[in-house]
């Protein structure tokens, strides 16, 4: 049977307000009511009232990381001014905006900028690193194949400055014997119980970066351990 | 006398279309009432929908009434109109949040909560990890209101109650006096919002007792309640403690040699904590002049760190008493915007004082007994300075990458 509508309950001759406080109590009931929250913001007016809706977006950013669960693309993003490298699934190292050593845009061939996304490189929390890793060079506190005078990075290779996938950070004060190569973290990539999927992919770098490799004299008993080693170092990244 | 007036001729007059009107008692509306309902549906119609896109950076917390019995799921969250019909009253259900995943040296901060508020992957995780763990103390699925750590990466829920808010501005008390004050001031958007700066006053003196003094009377028509929680995050890290060597005073020239060292009493775990608390974060403050050389300096084992602080804005005319529900509006202060990185200070490696010594063969060393009895309380106290004054908390810093 159908229910009967609000207005046949009200017959002619009701008290007015008596009515108009029925409808107003049915329209309460039945209409969704505008909830504030930092999404959403409500604002009344006599004239109205103003709603603003603030929905998640995402911010073109460096080094803005986005993953499927075969996929992890990187958006361009500078380290000291240079564009790192990633070993493309499609073949071979391009730079972060698709441009091969060259400094060229091969169509044919196709090559993205991407990395491929294996469950082999998850850690024990089910999380993925991406990261860009530097490889210093020993004659200066900076990375490059090629330096000038004024420590400007004039040529580079894909092992000076990379984009990886890693297991494990070791935090960016680590400072180690084995100091050949730096990890600063861009994104963190959350699996599933099953490691076959992806549950987030989170940024952790928002910014280009400036690196330099800060060295100090080793200890005692950090010469003890390793005798060769006379200078201990830490890579440093910091945002510009 | 006058006239009636002709009657006009109309050409639908005695035909079924107009009837005849029927005699009835007109209900009589007084202009104001009038008025009033005109305003009320001009001030009830959405005239504006704006959509703005927003950046959600780390620590951004996202808040949502969540009706009773709603899935968890391990994405974030959006409140829609649906929740507000599936909610049949305005207490059917509870506030809860999700923070955007935030990092501490690269690593995944975790929140605490129970494993009603954690998605069905968090829960399989986590048998799988108690399962492989041969020294897990708990094994098998968590569920119902068991305690997990879970990361953010994986944007659990935290539910927030009302036992987990202090009253701000009107309803709150200030406290004033020797033994140090508390008093938490409403910031202005809040004012402007129409929360009152009205608080019972409770002022403690050691000579005077205690004096209270109640804020001004407010009208709760146009009085909108305040209440608020701080989220903060905790970084474990070693501490200050104290070594005693016990001696002999009459064989050793010492009762007691305190050597400052860094440890923790327990296993330090990898992650960074947020949690979130009822109380006003006060940043631990460091020990100077006098208070220093008082006593052994006490250190707690994390650093802290305020992320933002949680405010319910209550509609008008509610009363103190009652408890939050859908209608509140949620309004986030926060004082971290970016991913953080975190070191403890570093001190270097101290060695255990040496306590001073006169060794004399006088009266074939029976002297030499009497000589420790009179070094021991100047070693004592020695030692005891010494440690006071080399001991350094730990204190990191915090910077934002």
């Amino acid at each position: 049977m159908k229910k009967p509508n609000l207005l046949t309950r009200i017959k002619t001759g009701d008290n007015f307000l008596t009515a108009w406080r029925q409808i107003e109590a049915e329209l309460n009931r039945k209409t969704p009511k505008l909830l504030a929250s930092p999404v959403l913001t409500k604002r009344v007016t006599p004239n109205g009232i103003l709603v603003k809706h603030f929905y998640p977006d995402t911010w073109d950013h460096p080094f803005r990381v986005s993953a499927s669960s075969e996929l992890v693309k990187v958006s361009a993003g500078t380290v000291n001014g240079v564009l790192p490298y990633i070993d493309s699934p499609s073949g071979g190292y391009v730079r972060l905006n698709g441009l091969d050593r060259n400094g060229k845009f091969d169509f044919e061939a196709g090559i993205f900028p991407a990395l491929k996304l294996t469950s082999a490189k998850v850690n024990a929390d089910g999380g993925t690193y991406v990261m860009i890793k530097v490889k210093r060079n020993k004659t200066s506190n900076t990375f490059g194949s090629k330096i000038d005078d004024n420590n400007n990075i004039t040529a580079y290779e894909p092992e000076d400055l990379e984009i990886v996938l890693e297991k494990e950070f070791e935090g960016p004060t680590a400072a180690g014997v084995d100091n050949e190569f730096g990890y600063h973290p861009i994104g963190y990539l959350q699996w599933n119980a099953k490691r076959d999927d992806l549950i987030s992919c989170s940024q952790v770098c928002h910014f280009n970066l400036k690196y330099a490799f800060q060295d100090r004299r080793a200890t005692p008993a950090e010469i003890l351990k390793n005798p060769d080693q006379l200078t201990i170092g830490r890579h440093i990244f910091y945002p510009v | 006398m006058k006239s009636p007036a002709p009657v006009k001729p109309n050409s639908l007059q005695g035909t079924s279309l107009i009837k005849k009107p029927r005699r009835t008692m007109l209900p009589v509306v007084s202009k104001d009432a009038l008025v009033r309902m005109i305003d009320k549906i001009r001030r009830s119609r959405v005239s504006t929908f704006a959509r703005r896109p927003v950046f959600l950076h780390p620590w951004s917390v996202v808040s949502s009434w969540l009706p009773k019995d709603s899935a968890i799921s391990s994405t974030l969250r959006v409140a829609t109109f649906d929740d507000d019909k599936a909610a049949a009253n305005d207490d059917d259900g509870s506030w809860h949040f999700q923070v955007m995943p935030g990092f501490v040296n690269g690593t995944p901060v975790r929140i605490s909560t129970i494993a009603a508020n954690a998605s069905e992957e968090t829960l399989i995780r986590i048998e799988k990890e108690r399962d492989a763990d041969p020294n897990a103390t708990q094994k098998g699925r968590p569920s119902g209101n068991d305690g997990v750590d879970v990361p953010l990466t994986e944007f659990p829920y935290l539910a927030i109650t009302d036992a987990d808010l202090r009253p701000v501005g009107y309803g709150a008390i200030s406290i004033a006096g020797d033994l140090g004050s508390q008093d938490e001031a409403v910031p202005q958007t809040f004012i402007a919002m129409g929360v009152k700066d009205s608080v019972t006053k409770l002022t403690i003196s050691l000579s005077g007792g205690i004096k209270i003094s109640e804020g001004e009377p407010v009208d709760l028509k146009t009085t909108r309640l305040l209440r608020a929680c701080d989220l903060v995050l905790k970084v474990e890290r070693a501490s200050l403690k104290f070594d005693i060597q016990k001696g002999n005073p009459f064989l050793d020239g010492y009762t007691q040699i305190v050597t400052p060292r860094y440890a923790r009493n327990s296993k330090t775990r990898k992650y960074a904590t947020l949690f979130t608390t009822e109380n006003a974060f006060i940043p631990p403050k460091e020990l100077e002049g006098d208070d220093l050389l008082s006593a052994l300096p006490a250190d707690e084992e994390y650093d802290y760190q305020k992320i933002a602080t949680i405010y319910f804005v209550s509609p008008f005319e509610t009363d103190p008493t009652a408890k939050i529900n859908k209608h509140w509006q949620v309004v986030v202060k926060y004082s971290v915007f970016w991913n953080l990185c975190h070191m403890p200070a570093a001190i270097p490696p101290m060695l255990p004082p040496d306590p001073i010594r006169f060794i004399t063969p006088l009266g074939f060393g029976m002297a030499q007994t009497f000589i420790n009895t009179i070094l021991a309380p100047i070693n004592d106290a020695t030692s005891r300075f010494m440690a006071t004054l080399r001991a350094k908390r730990q204190n990191g810093v915090f910077w934002s990458t």
